[in-house]
């Protein structure tokens, strides 16, 4: 279980966003609506570690979160794409794994066939359209199950079709007990719980 | 990522190759002058001090004064009746035994030296305690063969001198080039391979993994090229290429050396990695 509580956000000094109290429950999604500039992103970073200048207390399984000894495996999927353009769809979906198991390798492979990668799997990543550089990052997040998926401005990458897509894809980690927190300007369908942003200050709606 | 790991090795590889050449170089030259200079000790030690002189007890003396010197190797003495016994027998002079009561040769020290030990000082110091004990005595040296080769092993000497002295410096001033050319390498080699890593982080990857890969290729790339050297030395002597092996203590410099290069690398790097 990841809790929030008293989060503090700051950029150059000036408040940012504040969250109370917020519990994210493990295999369940989370959506948090807000507009440009309302600290989602920063949110976002602040749970994934990349972001320092917070207070209060980010806690997973009632212990800190970056403390050495708490091991919370995260996916954050920014807006811009991570992947080694030179390299294949192939490569860039098996790069995190120094072991190629077979059953992960049917994971992968089932995963891209979802996502529409099948006929691709050879091309180079670099050549492929924007949303589905999306798909490569978002199924090699869903295959790896981490406690943590974290996705930045979904509504930004796919339309209706792939969207429902992406959701298919990433329900198999929510079975399997990830949490899945993505931010949006939009409301989506098919998020178990919905949150904004409003007035700096993060609530459940 | 493979192939810049290789690249790097292959480098390493050389420099330690040339560096051990130059080594080898070094080390051959030195007991090369040491072994002339030996050649010379040995024809020295070949020519004995002869000294002539009336004085037996005084002769006696002297040896038991000088025997504990370290240029003495060993010291003989012959009275004139063992002088004269020896020429007749060597000369067949039965017939003129009679004339050795009337001829009175003097008694014979024959001092044969250790060369490594003997110098000018030793000789001066010699030839005065023989003038003490006789100042008749008669002193048989080539003097201008050991002027001469005195002259030569003095000049070797300082020839080895030399470079053994400048083997330090130069031993530090080649490993420091080293350590900052591969400093440079290993600091090309992770600012190369940062894009991927950063992929492969923000893709999922175990966040250490960039750390474990560079240590145990730190540690291949330290032992892999050193061993191999020591391997083609061996190798070497075995196809009687070289006589001698490289000291071993030369190998472990070359290896911290390394060892260094990617350490101080790894903390220009810094936290990027």
């Amino acid at each position: 279980m990841l809790k929030i509580d008293n989060l503090e956000i700051k950029s150059a000094e000036k408040r940012v966003l504040i969250a109370d109290y917020a519990v994210f429950q493990p295999g369940t999604s989370y959506l948090i609506l807000g507009k440009n500039q309302s600290g989602k992103t920063l949110l976002l970073k602040a749970i994934s570690g990349q972001y320092k200048a917070v207070s209060g207390d980010i806690n997973w399984q009632e212990k800190k979160i970056f403390s050495s000894k708490m091991k919370c495996s995260h996916i954050f999927i920014e807006r811009s794409c991570h992947l080694l353009p030179q390299k294949s769809v192939w490569e860039n979906l098996c790069l995190p794994f120094a072991k190629l198991t077979s059953r992960l390798k049917n994971k992968i492979t089932e995963n891209a066939h979802l996502a529409g990668l099948t006929a691709k799997i050879d091309e180079k990543a670099g050549s492929l359209s924007y949303s589905e550089q999306k798909f490569i990052e978002i199924v090699r997040a869903a295959v790896q199950i981490p406690n943590i998926i974290l996705l930045d401005d979904f509504d930004a990458y796919f339309d209706e079709v792939n969207f429902s897509k992406a959701m298919h894809i990433l329900e198999n980690c929510l079975q399997n007990n990830s949490i899945l927190i993505a931010t949006s300007r939009n409301l989506l369908e098919n998020f178990n719980h919905n949150m904004r942003i409003q007035n700096k200050e993060l609530m459940l709606l | 990522m493979k192939r810049y790991g290789f690249l790097l090795f292959l480098i390493i590889f050389l420099i330690v190759s040339c560096w051990n050449t130059g080594h080898l170089f070094y080390q051959q030259q030195l007991q090369k002058w040491e072994q002339e200079v030996e050649d010379y000790y040995s024809n020295l030690s070949v020519i004995p001090m002869v000294i002539f002189s009336e004085k037996a007890a005084g002769l006696k003396a002297l040896k038991k004064t000088i025997i504990n010197e370290e240029y003495i190797h060993s010291i003989e003495i012959e009275t004139n009746t063992e002088v004269v016994e020896k020429l007749i027998e060597k000369y067949h002079l039965q017939e003129a035994e009679l004339l050795k009561e009337k001829y009175s040769l003097p008694h014979v020290m024959t001092i044969f030296f250790d060369t490594s030990a003997f110098d000018a000082a030793s000789k001066q110091r010699i030839t005065q305690l023989i003038l003490a004990m006789d100042e008749n005595a008669d002193i048989n040296y080539n003097e201008n063969l050991w002027q001469e080769i005195r002259g030569k092993t003095a000049d070797l000497k300082n020839k080895i001198h030399f470079l053994q002295q400048i083997l330090l410096p130069i031993q530090i001033g080649i490993s420091l080039l080293f350590i900052l050319f591969i400093t440079f390498l290993w600091v090309n080699f992770a600012n190369k391979n940062n894009s991927y890593w950063h992929v492969f982080r923000k893709a999922g990857g175990n966040p250490k993994l960039r750390n474990i890969k560079f240590y145990s290729l730190l540690t291949m790339l330290t032992l892999l090229p050193v061993l191999l050297n020591l391997v083609l030395n061996f190798w070497a002597i075995e196809q009687g290429y070289i006589t001698n092996l490289l000291p071993l203590k030369w190998f472990v410099w070359e290896a911290i050396a390394i060892m260094i290069s990617g350490l101080l690398a790894r903390s220009i790097i810094g936290e990027k990695f």
